[in-house]
């Protein structure tokens, strides 16, 4: 069977029930947004089961094929989480996340996507409640806006 | 006979102190009492004033401490003996016996689990339990478990024994006994910490009568997630929710008559914080309430804190003290009657729970380690300095060094200051005794990686913090299915040293040449893992981990099959970055054995005379024609009288008196730099002449400006309105206290003038316009030392009979000795009025009165004064930062000083490699905490510069020339410097080549290279795509 078939089974199956369950990916900083996550799980501060972390070393690492990838790949939104402004570990890597990000938002309105699936988020590493918050509005936020119509198009559908 | 170092105490202090020696190649005995290292800081919850999970930046430095090649950790020892004498001392130490067998115990807590006994846990100051088989805390290092002989049943009457039956490995041993072990020592460095009054003796608190009374350290556990109460605000009378805290400052301590006279230093702040996390946990609390004498928030960032605490937290502030606490049994609460200390009223407040900030005390080790190491107390038990004025960390014999909370109470950054600082003073006595640590970059292995991947697969149950949650045996079958996986298995710890073990044999039985491992987070156990797929042969960086309880178990109890299904995900996407790892190698440098430093300050000269001391070509660099900075402006030293010439001279011809090693600069600045850590070149102008300098490390000390109050209280108008600084020099003069404008009976001291000037209302302070010019910039913050030079001058005009009134918003005489000079100025009748920074005082009429409102009986208050002294704040020398900043690519904080590179543990460096800070650069402090840390500074850099190679990050970023168009926007992008257009060989062109030394390995460039020829190693774009196209399974 095949990687397509797989999953459009599945995705018909979710998508007659109401509350469909998103699968969201969040590209974390290493030194404050990963670390942010790390003090949640260290906290035990409770959030939604329903994203996946890739950790970098700098939100500034990511750029507009990563995210669009993440679209193609079945992602239902992209979180891109970095050190607040002037805390960037690298100075001012934060900020260059900042453009790239305004530029995706745009891109991806452009292929159909709601620029709401697409979310930048400034989170400490002494932030774990936060970073907990964050994950359970963005889940929230993607839940009322469905399923990602990239998702659907990759499936031919 | 090769010797070690001893450091006693294995708190913060003394864990610092030993990494530093560590790391400038000297052997390392790190003595600990209890059976973990960690001490105070390991109890606390958060860190202020950033609110930084404290175990979460301390728990690092445990893991780093105890894999140390040059440390050896002896937990659950004390000091038996000493004899000899510096440099030559002999050192018995007992073991007690664990009872355990150390190298038996994987730490798996199954003991524990089936010891029937429960005992209170002292580590959570008795609050909860622990077993009789034990330890301290979740993140113990070593993780090693001990028996409580007292406590045990077995010891009791011979029978149980459940913690043998259970153990997988034979670990506990009931025979074992106590052992002394001999040690040949070069240097000992008391790091003892302190101990916490609990004022059971004291009934007008109500401490050991309500249960609903607890100390600020009791607190403290009750906030941890991971202490008794799990992190709830509860009360301890029934485990109803808190709903009020009141917090009470002062509980012992600046008390002459019942309790110690000095300032605990920590309570003011410790105590918003706890109240801040308090709310933060329970957002039901609905009133917060600190009583406090005065607020001493005297540290970077700490009234930004407080003005946060009020305005975005809502805690209430009430000047007062408690005058007796009781119980009101209608409302089933404590009952305080606070003495409102603004107005004179009682005014009655009620709580759920009273936190009392208790005194600070010495460690009651330190009496019986006073004798055997044969070093005096001070007057209140905490061990003496020899000479305050000159060291903080020289005790009164020779070779025995001072650190931390040892002198008297301290907070965490000031601590690890004077670790590096006694480090330093330490290593000068060791030099004899350097033992090199093999670079961990050298000979990493090599050609495994082209093979088609291979890739083992280990699953972490982390006891039952992951195996109670996700479903860990279904996760490693189901990593058998897994493209590439040979080889899957669970187990309890993967990190203990059995499954190390494991890890090594599987990799050669099964030809593995990938490694995952799923268990926590990589940010503090990668290294583990890397070192050991290295000792099986393997390149360190074919390694990868999916994060499975921090970011799955921990945070999805409650769902155990989603966290199952995620823990599948993570570890999917895990195995499909590890099939897409390489062999990197780390690029090693030549480092330059010698150091730049510049600012000729008191801070400036003790770096330089560390650094050529240690052997290390040394260059100080200082802008005016004569060193001695600010230092030769005063007159003399508000804690020891003791004057600034004397200590001056004293210091500059200790570093004189070093020839051979030192190069000084007058008139010097500095022109451009270039290079990076280990190999800066330096082009300075002195006095005309130009010149070049190589050096490995730079120490920035360029010290601080005093604010010029132009136009305020009318100073520039009226003669008889002078700054501190100006009466400073006047007492320094040979006629002191005689003005050209005449007489003068009434003085009027204004403070915090140009000083805590951040906006009430919370904001972020950083005025833009710091950028623009010099004149009007202020101190946000609090300037640390006006109290301390105020009461000072004020007790010298009070005896030249100047009647002397000081005018303040908080006193905050916070330091060793000044809480007492401040009683003492009180004696001597300088009055002192407290004033709100919302009502300024005002300059009367003919200028010859100050008007003033008086907090305390709210009275207009018209002081008649023929002279006006202004307590003016340290400001950052803004221009010269800006130039700095822009040569050496290091940050500035918002409040306009040199940012460190971590607000807790590294109050010493930059975020740039091989740049060092020191002094007043940093922020405002005492001369005495200046040169501790120009000492503690200089001991970094003598870290870096007695190796002779350092290797580079293997993140980096990498080019791929083939496709490179040369087009140079990463040379654009990159803040560093990394990336350079050099032609290309064929002379045809340009190409991008990234300086691995340079590159902080951030990935931005690669992000942006529109050739997409630059790639970031670890984080390649194949790595992350493998891991994002693995989103989704796709197996049938």
């Amino acid at each position: 069977m095949s990687a397509g078939t797989s999953t459009k089974s599945k995705s018909q199956s979710r998508s007659k029930t109401v509350d469909f369950e998103p699968k969201i990916l969040a590209f974390c900083c290493n030194w404050c947004s990963y670390a942010g996550a790390d003090l949640a799980g260290v906290s035990r501060f409770q959030y939604n089961p329903h994203a996946r972390i890739i950790r970098v070393m700098c939100s500034g690492r990511i750029d507009l094929g990563l995210i669009l990838n993440a679209f193609d790949k079945g992602a239902d939104g992209v979180l891109v989480s970095g050190c607040h402004p002037g805390d960037c570990h690298y100075i001012t890597g934060n900020e260059k996340a900042q453009v790239t990000m305004e530029l995706a938002g745009e891109l991806i309105q452009t292929l159909g996507l709601e620029p709401e699936r697409l979310k930048l988020q400034w989170i400490s590493a002494a932030e774990g409640q936060k970073f907990a918050e964050s994950i359970d509005e963005f889940v929230e936020t993607i839940k009322n806006l469905g399923e990602s119509g990239a998702k659907a198009q990759a499936q031919g559908g | 006979m090769e010797k070690s170092a001893l450091v006693i105490g294995g708190g913060i202090t003394g864990i610092q102190t030993a990494l530093d020696l560590a790391n400038a190649q000297v052997r390392v005995y790190l003595l600990e009492s209890t059976p973990s290292i960690g001490g105070r800081m390991a109890q606390l919850d958060k860190t202020f004033p950033t609110n930084d999970c404290s175990m979460c930046i301390l728990s690092p430095k445990l893991v780093e401490a105890n894999r140390h090649a040059n440390i050896t950790i002896l937990t659950n020892s004390e000091l038996e003996e000493v004899s000899g004498s510096s440099g030559n001392f002999k050192v018995k130490v007992r073991r007690k016996a664990r009872f355990v067998d150390e190298d038996k115990c994987i730490g798996c807590g199954i003991c524990a689990e089936k010891c029937p006994v429960k005992v209170p846990n002292e580590f959570d100051q008795s609050l909860g339990n622990r077993k009789a088989i034990y330890i301290p805390f979740p993140q113990a290092v070593p993780l090693k478990y001990t028996i409580d002989k007292d406590n045990c049943i077995y010891f009791k009457n011979g029978k149980c024994k459940a913690c043998l039956k259970f153990c997988p490995n034979e670990a506990p041993v009931f025979d074992q006994g106590d052992e002394v072990e001999e040690l040949d020592i070069g240097t000992i460095v008391v790091a003892t910490g302190i101990d916490v009054y609990e004022p059971n003796d004291r009934p007008e608190f109500g401490y050991g009568i309500y249960p609903d009374v607890i100390t600020g350290i009791e607190f403290e556990r009750m906030l941890s997630p991971s202490g008794p109460t799990g992190g709830m605000v509860l009360r301890r009378s029934d485990p109803a929710p808190a709903k009020s805290i009141v917090f009470m400052q002062c509980v012992g301590s600046r008390n002459n008559n019942s309790g110690v006279p000095y300032c605990s230093r920590v309570c003011c702040m410790y105590s918003m914080k706890e109240a801040i996390i308090a709310k933060e946990h329970s957002p039901d609390l609905e009133n917060l309430t600190i009583l406090y004498t005065d607020i001493r928030a005297y540290g970077k960032n700490f009234d930004d804190y407080f003005h946060r605490a009020k305005t975005e937290h809502g805690i209430e502030f009430l000047r007062g003290y408690s005058a007796e606490v009781g119980f009101n049994p209608k409302s089933n609460r404590i009952l305080i009657n606070s003495e409102n200390t603004l107005t004179g009223e009682i005014i009655p407040v009620e709580a759920d729970l009273l936190v009392l900030a208790t005194a600070i005390l010495p460690s009651k080790s330190n009496k019986d380690l006073a004798e055997k190491l044969d070093i005096d107390l001070d007057e209140y038990g905490f061990f003496k300095v020899l000479d305050p004025t000159s060291s903080m960390v020289h005790s009164t014999r020779e070779g025995i060094f001072l650190a931390g909370c040892a002198v008297g109470p301290k907070d965490i950054p000031d601590s690890v200051s004077t670790s590096s600082a006694a480090a330093s003073a330490a290593l000068d006595i060791m030099t004899g005794h350097k033992v090199k640590i093999p670079s961990d970059a050298e000979n990493l292995p090599v050609g495994h990686a082209d093979e088609p991947p291979r890739i083992g697969v280990f699953v972490c149950h982390c006891g039952t913090n992951i195996g109670s949650v996700v479903d860990v045996e279904q996760v490693a079958n189901y990593a058998k299915t897994l493209p590439y996986v040979v080889f899957s298995d669970n187990n309890l710890f993967t990190c203990s040293d059995a499954t190390q073990q494991q890890i090594r044999d599987v990799i050669h039985e099964h030809n593995l040449n990938r490694v995952v491992v799923a268990s926590c987070t990589p940010r503090t156990h990668e290294p583990l893992f890397q070192n050991t797929i290295r000792e099986a042969g393997l390149n360190p960086y074919l390694f990868e981990m999916a994060n499975i309880r921090e970011h799955c178990s921990w945070v999805h109890r409650e769902e155990q099959q989603e966290a199952t299904e995620k823990a599948k995900d993570l570890l999917r996407m895990a195995v499909a970055k590890a099939a897409n790892l390489t062999e990197l190698s780390r690029p090693t440098f030549h480092i330059l054995h010698s150091a730049a430093v510049i600012g000729g300050g008191i801070s400036g000269i003790q770096a330089a005379t560390d650094l050529a001391k240690k052997g290390y070509k040394t260059y100080l660099i200082e802008k005016e024609q004569e060193l001695g900075g600010r230092l030769r402006d005063i007159s003399t030293f508000a804690r020891t009288g003791i004057k600034s010439k004397e200590l001056l001279e004293s210091k500059i011809s200790e570093l004189l008196k070093i020839k051979s090693n030192l190069t000084i600069f007058k008139g010097a600045e500095l022109k451009s730099v270039s290079g990076s850590i280990g190999n800066f070149e330096l082009e300075l102008n002195a006095n005309g002449k130009s010149q070049n300098i190589q050096v490995g490390a730079v120490i920035v000390a360029i010290g601080s400006e005093v604010y010029r109050p132009e136009g305020e209280f009318g100073y520039g108008k009226h003669g008889h309105v002078i700054t501190n600084l100006e009466l400073e020099e006047n007492l320094k003069s040979s006629n002191p206290l005689k003005f050209k404008f005449g007489e003068h009976k009434q003085a009027v001291y204004i403070l915090c003038v140009g000083s805590r000037t951040a906006p009430e209302d919370g904001s972020n302070a950083a005025p833009e316009s710091l950028r623009e010019s010099n004149s009007k910039v202020t101190n946000p913050g609090c300037s640390r030392i006006c109290c301390d030079i105020g009461i000072k001058q004020a007790m010298e005009l009070q005896k030249a009979g100047i009647e002397t009134t000081i005018l303040y918003r908080d006193i905050r005489t916070f330091d060793s000795g000044s809480e007492e000079l401040y009683y003492d100025a009180a004696s001597k009748g300088v009055r002192f009025i407290r004033f709100d920074k919302s009502q300024q005082p005002e300059l009367g009429k003919d200028g010859k009165s100050v008007v003033v409102n008086d907090l305390l009986t709210q009275e207009l208050l018209e002081l008649q004064s023929d002279l006006i002294i202004l307590g003016c704040g340290t400001i950052p020398r803004v221009n010269e930062v800006s130039h700095l900043q822009n040569l050496f690519k290091i940050p500035r904080g918002s409040d306009g000083f040199f940012l460190e590179a971590h607000p807790k543990l590294a109050p010493l460096e930059t975020t740039k490699g091989g740049i060092f800070l020191c002094g007043t650069a940093q922020y405002p402090k005492g001369v005495h905490e200046s040169i501790t840390q120009g000492s503690g500074a200089a001991l970094k850099a003598s870290i870096l510069l007695t190796q002779d190679a350092l290797a580079a990050e293997p993140n980096t970023a990498i080019v791929d020339s083939a496709i490179c168009w040369g087009c140079g926007t990463c040379t654009d992008i990159c803040i560093y410097g990394a990336p350079s257009l050099v032609e290309r060989e064929s002379g045809e062109g340009f190409v991008s080549y990234i300086n691995p030394t340079l590159c902080k390995g951030c990935g931005a460039c690669a992000a942006r290279c529109p050739s997409g020829a630059i790639n970031a190693n670890l984080f390649t774009d194949q790595q992350l795509i493998a891991m994002i196209s693995a989103l989704e399974d796709e197996q049938p």
